[in-house]
């Protein structure tokens, strides 16, 4: 093998994001060798098809998609584009022969790296292409996941990818950046802007087209924060490309002060601007940054030692930013505010509220010692030369010289939260409410409360049925009326319905004033057309009736719904409202009198909560213990099924147990 | 094997001709491969616990007295190996029918096995196989049958039958489309492979209907392979397909051997391997002697599992509801709190029953 690779295949794209690392890396690369062959692979009609001729490299077309989820139909579309891509990746493969592929993850970037994988397999060695893929974000993304077996190694942008990586396989080399955005002084950058130099400056970027949410958070707190003479705003609107783009930074600003408060508009101390095209201004001349939380923003922010604000794109599936955010913010670097969104008021579009933004820029103004701290840290977080790195890397992979040196790391905690399936963290809340795990954070809280909104916000029934579960678990108690509007909506669908019964439950005991809504939502509930609606909501009045007061007339009518569901066909129904009626019961012969219904009752279930309801009921002093006994010996008492004991599982866990404890 | 050392003797005077005849064959395929298990199955067990290949729950939790994990997976081998042992030991290798059985075996056996091990690597029940790579195993398998039915230059069936239905009360063949019966002939595998897989979830749940459903094919193939028979109960005769009982045969000895093992409190489970390769074989053989309807019927309890399952997921819980308390069916009745070994035994009754009612047919028709 000679000593430096010369054949390059760069590949990925669909959007910038993909394709500006590998400029990046593939400009460095060409520096180091300058006879280097570089052939980018791409998909047509997307970011790579303008910025890989203007970076001056030669540009080929596969096909591909995204992954397109279960419908069959989409599915045989996907694996046939999936097909001819790969068809045409094999031939540009064969007839390129590169040395190495460097791939930046993405559907873009999926025919070339599994072609190249799959040819290094079947030739056995004879094609024989080090492959190497970047992630730019702290989770990996699906294509890379898979793509990571394939590879020979994995640049990760955030030092803590690594342990989402195969063993071995992760290195850290940052986030790739072309020629860093020039930086302008703070001197001369102030002087430049008009700014006096010792006024604070504030500097919000959502990316060209503008973050709706970072707008509308910033022009509702703009009133607050101009009222301190010495705080300057350089709001970034971003502006609509092209025409169909569907948002309008600088009219959505603008209109939106109009309406709140027209004087901020002649304000000169807030600046808008739609397009922005010398960066490094703005940067030299900020004291504090709002952002969200893509990885090129991160690095570019981070990279001039910017302490910042940043508001992730929320999402219920995708928590990319999220994730890079509490990277950042755990590092030290910077704060995270959530967008979210609200079911209580019926607010589905994601918000920061302008108070709260104001809040937390007022706060790190008033300490300067933080925020220079964070921008220390900032610095330090990544290399500045990440391209290079990953350009040696290449030439490493191949020759297995020159391994370049590993930038150092920041030590922190891996997030409990984050990349949890809802499945997961059902059963993650669950173990902590078992003490098996510690309990939440504040921090912990906050993400898991803005994630329980979106999932209650959503249109999906499987989501905000869970999300009421997960509420109920993690003592959300403001969704609270939104689990009761649920349980009283007629057109709710009958698992989120039972689902917020189950979180209800949770929440109890529940405030006064939400007291007579829960007393309808228990009688629809006891009355409506699912059996576990039935059933949770007999569970519910079964919590509900210990701990509030209720009138004669409200315990009638929910005993009376009970007394019906005795006769009830499920009998996980029936069993519910007995233990309820032994919760609840005045009137102790009426009692006894309708769960006799139920004393030769196939399912022994129901007779075992019988026997447990007329325990209670003596307990209440509704029924004499006599009584109770003679009604208990006229159950039928055989049952068809018992609970299985391995008596050796027993012994084994209590004898470890006890081992255990003398260690 | 014994098969062709008896014909060969035979030939020069010096064996019985009783080992010729196809019932003794199956009798004592069956003997040997409940003797063989009986002695294989406990040092098998005993390697799968080492080897680490045990179940696990899907709840957290330590080993609990209440549970099931633990216990050693897989066992499905212990069926694999005894049956096709005694299979070759007994069959008449060179018939056609029985190298397709063969080759079901090893098949699903393969790829049950493969689904099995990546469940316990990963210590997960959903990464095993995806759905999608057992669907497609499933049907490519069934359409190499159906090629191999409808192909009149290799196929053991003649032609008629090959692409004709055979149903029960009816004699004769009722329909006749080569598209249709492929169609069907894959239907029937990809059912088979995953109607016992369900069934598989309770001790001894999947074996012993998959015994009454391979006694009947048993029976239906020996007397189709006959031509007295045959002609006799208006079935149309097949010549060669006795062997199918034999191999039959061995496998319900497997069986039988295996739940000495499995039944309540079960010492080892089948897992996929096993289910998988019980279900592929009771499938293919049914396809081979057209009888997929009789076969159906006997395995009633496999309908209802599969259905059960179909109409939770597929209507239930499209409506966001359920519609049995739980699925498959066995843990509906375990919900209302049915004991397991009751719910086996009444499950082992209604497959008794469809057997019996399935045999009944043969006389009226």
């Amino acid at each position: 093998m000679s000593e430096t690779p010369k054949k390059f295949i760069f590949t990925g794209g669909g959007s910038g994001g993909h394709v500006s690392p590998a400029l990046a890396v593939a400009t460095a690369l060409k520096k180091k060798i300058p006879d280097a062959q570089i052939l980018y692979v791409g998909i047509r009609n997307k970011a790579e098809g303008k910025m890989v001729p203007k970076a001056g490299f030669p540009l080929k077309f596969v096909n591909s998609a995204p992954f397109p989820g279960k419908s069959p139909f989409k599915l045989l579309k996907f694996f046939l584009t999936l097909t001819l891509g790969m068809i045409k990746a094999k031939m540009i493969l064969l007839r390129f022969r590169p040395d190495v592929v460097f791939a930046t993850g993405g559907y873009v970037s999926a025919p070339i790296v599994f072609m190249a994988s799959i040819l290094r397999k079947l030739t056995l060695g004879l094609f024989n292409t080090k492959i190497l893929i970047h992630e730019s974000n702290v989770h990996p993304g699906k294509m890379n996941k898979w793509a990571a077996q394939a590879a020979d190694a994995v640049g990760v942008s955030f030092s803590e990818t690594i342990k989402m990586l195969p063993k071995g396989k992760g290195f850290f080399c940052g986030y790739p950046v072309r020629s860093s955005v020039s930086s302008v002084d703070r001197t001369t950058a102030r002087k430049v802007l008009g700014i006096p130099k010792d006024d604070f400056v504030v500097f919000a970027f959502g990316g060209s087209q503008g973050s709706r949410t970072i707008n509308r958070a910033l022009a509702d707190a703009a009133t607050q924060l101009l009222k301190n003479p010495s705080i300057h705003i350089m709001h970034g609107t971003g502006k609509p490309f092209g025409e169909n783009s569907n948002y309008n930074g600088i009219t959505d600003v603008e209109e939106r002060l109009k309406k709140t408060d027209p004087s901020t508009l002649e304000n000169n101390r807030y600046r808008r601007m739609g397009f922005i095209d010398n960066m490094g201004l703005y940067y030299g001349a900020s004291d504090l940054v709002i952002i969200r939380a893509g990885a090129g923003s991160i690095m570019e922010v981070c990279g001039k030692g910017l302490p910042s604000i940043i508001i992730p794109i929320s999402g219920i599936y995708s928590d990319h930013q999220t994730g890079n955010a509490r990277f950042i913010e755990r590092a030290g670097a910077a704060e995270v505010l959530y967008e979210d969104v609200d079911p209580v008021r019926n607010i589905t579009i994601p918000f920061v509220k302008g108070t709260e933004l104001a809040e937390t820029i007022f706060r790190l103004k008033n300490s300067p010692e933080k925020l220079e701290k964070m921008g220390q840290i900032a610095q330090k977080l990544f290399p500045n030369n990440a391209d290079e790195i990953a350009a040696d890397y290449l030439t490493y992979l191949y020759s297995g010289r020159n391994c370049p040196q590993k930038p150092d790391t920041v030590k922190f905690e891996s997030d409990r939260i984050l990349g949890l399936t809802t499945t997961q963290l059902e059963n993650f809340l669950k173990r902590i409410a078992a003490s098996a795990e510690t309990p939440l954070n504040d921090d912990e809280k906050r993400l898991l409360k803005n994630k329980i909104n979106g999932l209650i916000a959503t249109g999906d029934v499987i989501c905000r049925a869970r999300g009421f579960r997960i509420a109920g678990l993690a003592q959300y108690r403001e969704i609270i009326p939104v689990m009761i509007s649920s349980g009283i909506d007629n057109n709710e669908k009958p698992f989120a319905k039972r689902d917020a019964f189950i979180g209800l439950c949770k929440l109890m005991p529940i405030e006064d004033i939400h007291k007579n809504k829960l007393v309808e939502m228990i009688l629809s509930g006891l009355s409506d057309s699912y059996y576990e609606v039935r059933s949770e909501a007999a569970k519910c009045t079964a919590i509900f009736a210990q701990n509030i007061e209720l009138t004669d007339s409200e315990r009638e009518n929910i005993l009376e719904k009970l007394y019906t569901n005795l006769h009830d066909r499920s009998f996980e129904v029936s069993r519910d409202a007995i233990i309820a009626i032994g919760i609840m019961a005045i009137d102790g012969n009426k009692a006894v009198e309708n769960m006799s219904y139920c004393y030769f009752d196939k399912v022994w279930k129901t007779r075992e909560a019988i026997f447990a309801a007329l325990e209670k009921l003596v307990e209440r002093d509704i029924i004499e213990p006599e009584k109770a006994l003679e009604e208990m010996d006229k159950i039928l008492i055989t049952s068809n099924g018992y609970l299985t004991r391995y008596e050796l599982k027993e012994q084994f866990n209590k004898s470890r147990q006890n081992i255990e404890k003398r260690r | 094997m014994f098969y062709h050392l008896f014909e060969y003797l035979s030939e020069s005077g010096n064996a019985p001709a009783v080992f010729r005849y196809l019932t003794s064959r199956a009798l004592i395929a069956f003997v040997t491969a409940f003797i063989l298990t009986l002695i294989v199955g406990r040092p098998l067990i005993i390697k799968l616990y080492k080897k680490g290949f045990r179940s696990f729950e899907r709840s957290y939790g330590d080993i609990n007295a209440q549970s099931k994990k633990g216990t050693p997976m897989m066992g499905g081998i212990i069926m694999v190996i005894t049956s096709m042992l005694s299979a070759v030991l007994w069959c008449d290798m060179t018939s056609s029918f029985v190298i397709p059985l063969f080759a079901a075996g090893i098949w699903f056996a393969i790829f049950g096995g493969m689904d099995d091990y990546l469940k316990i690597k990963y210590k997960n029940p959903d990464h095993g196989l995806s759905r999608t790579v057992k669907f497609s195993i499933q049907i490519l398998f069934g359409g190499a049958l159906a090629f191999f039915v409808l192909n009149p230059a290799i196929s053991p069936l003649p032609p008629e039958i090959a692409n004709g239905m055979q149903i029960p009360f009816f004699k004769g063949i009722i329909f006749n489309s080569s598209v249709f019966t492929a169609l069907w002939i894959i239907f029937i595998i990809t059912y088979s492979a995953n109607a016992v897989n369900f069934a598989d979830g309770m001790d001894g749940l999947a074996t012993v209907p998959s015994i009454f459903v391979f006694i009947v094919i048993a029976i239906f193939s020996y007397i189709i392979g006959n031509s007295i028979q045959a002609q006799h109960l208006l079935f149309t005769y097949i010549p060669g397909s006795g062997e199918i009982a034999v191999f039959c045969a061995a496998v319900i000895g497997a069986a039988v051997g295996f739940l000495w093992f499995n039944t309540h409190p079960a010492e080892v489970f089948m897992g996929d391997l096993g289910s998988l390769f019980l279900g592929g074989i009771m499938g293919t053989a049914a396809v081979l002697i057209r009888q997929e309807a009789i076969y159906i019927m006997a395995g009633a309890i496999f309908v209802l599992e599969i259905t059960s399952t179909f109409v939770q997921e597929n209507i239930g819980f499209k409506n966001y509801r359920r519609i049995l308390y739980r699925a498959p069916l066995h843990h509906h009745y375990h919900h209302k709190g049915m004991a397991e070994s009751k719910i086996v035994v009444r499950f082992w009754i209604i497959s008794a029953i469809m057997a019996v009612i399935s045999i009944i047919t043969i006389k009226f028709r």
